[in-house]
């Protein structure tokens, strides 16, 4: 006979964040990662998450619970969840894409890289390079061949250019 | 000094890819200035065709219409491309008028494809002699290649006064 499934208590799960810090969550809402679920699987209900550290941990699991109550009546909401989920700085989201990527949450990746996509189209090149720590290697001769190459992409618009690397 | 977020940790490359295929041509075309790096990454074939592909499942479509005038001067290319606005009532932006690029190569100026985004077109680089060739051109980067000499005889094309493509 099958038992109810209503009267099942609900599965908690402990997260360990790389600080040591625990928190305790709903295995239902955990699964939105596919690190978490896998080790699920695997029996663990204590589940260490060496890469993640604890401020990042906390908006994680913030965004977990927001998105696992998902459900028709509250799509406006939750919209409106992931706006003001990514009003954050440069490093705090590159935490978050790499915390993100590591726990397979797929949803949370699509949504920081998009975000990170719609901060940096209009920025200089300058910006970028700081944005993202890459030095430039081009020599001054190869970095003007290169622009002349799309001569119009850096010369339309150029007015529009956001030179911030914030 | 600056914001740099490599505190130590890079962005592993298939997560920079996963950002640059979200980005607008435009702005792929300025980060080729970057770094080797990046000019490498989006030059190539793999990431252009993830870029293609990411954006034509979410696209909005495109119309480019072509006025083709015989009679018109090298200098009117009558084009315009429009892509359905975001705002309130559609209309349409215009993206490209009268695209200025493509100046110079040709009054015969019919246009096939669009395929995966590139056009074939017909030119003559002579108004007085018969002096054909043959191009490719990405409305997106601009991009106006001539292909090498042909030596067969193109088909007529159907000549239509306006031409209307979808992207």
């Amino acid at each position: 006979m099958a038992s109810s499934s209503k009267t099942e208590q609900k599965k908690m799960l402990i997260l360990k964040s790389s600080e040591e810090e625990e928190f305790e969550i709903e295995e239902s809402i955990a699964v939105q990662s596919g690190t978490i679920k896998n080790m699920v699987e695997d029996d663990f209900t204590l589940i260490p998450l060496p890469n993640v550290d604890t401020e990042t941990l906390i908006k994680i699991i913030k965004y977990m619970k927001k998105h696992g109550e998902k459900t028709k009546s509250n799509e406006k909401d939750i919209e409106e969840f992931d706006k003001e989920f990514v009003k954050k700085s440069f490093t705090e989201l590159k935490e978050l894409v790499l915390a993100a990527n590591y726990l397979h949450i797929t949803s949370l990746i699509d949504l920081l890289c998009q975000a990170f996509a719609d901060r940096i189209k209009n920025k200089s090149v300058k910006a970028i390079r700081e944005i993202f720590g890459i030095p430039n290697d081009f020599t001054p001769e190869e970095e003007a061949e290169v622009y002349e190459q799309h001569k119009w992409a850096h010369e339309e618009g150029k007015e529009h250019i956001d030179h911030s690397a914030y | 000094m600056g914001t740099s977020i490599d505190n130590g940790v890079p962005v592993p490359e298939d997560l920079t890819l996963e950002i640059l295929q979200r980005l607008p041509v435009k702005s792929l075309l300025r980060f080729k200035c970057i770094s080797k790096n990046w000019y490498n990454l989006i030059n190539s074939p793999v990431f252009v065709r993830k870029h293609y592909n990411y954006h034509g499942s979410n696209k909005r479509p495109k119309i480019l219409f072509h006025d083709f005038d015989e009679d018109a001067s090298n200098d009117t290319i009558r084009m315009t491309i429009i892509s359905e606005d975001d705002s309130e009532g559609g209309g349409g932006t215009p993206l490209i008028e009268k695209p200025h690029h493509l100046r110079g190569f040709g009054v015969d100026m019919s246009l096939d494809g669009p395929v995966d985004g590139v056009f074939l077109f017909n030119g003559t680089k002579s108004k007085t002699e018969y002096d054909p060739f043959l191009g490719l051109w990405n409305p997106a980067t601009r991009v106006v290649t001539t292909l090498p000499p042909f030596h067969f005889k193109p088909q007529p094309a159907l000549l239509q006064d306006i031409g209307a493509y979808i992207l």
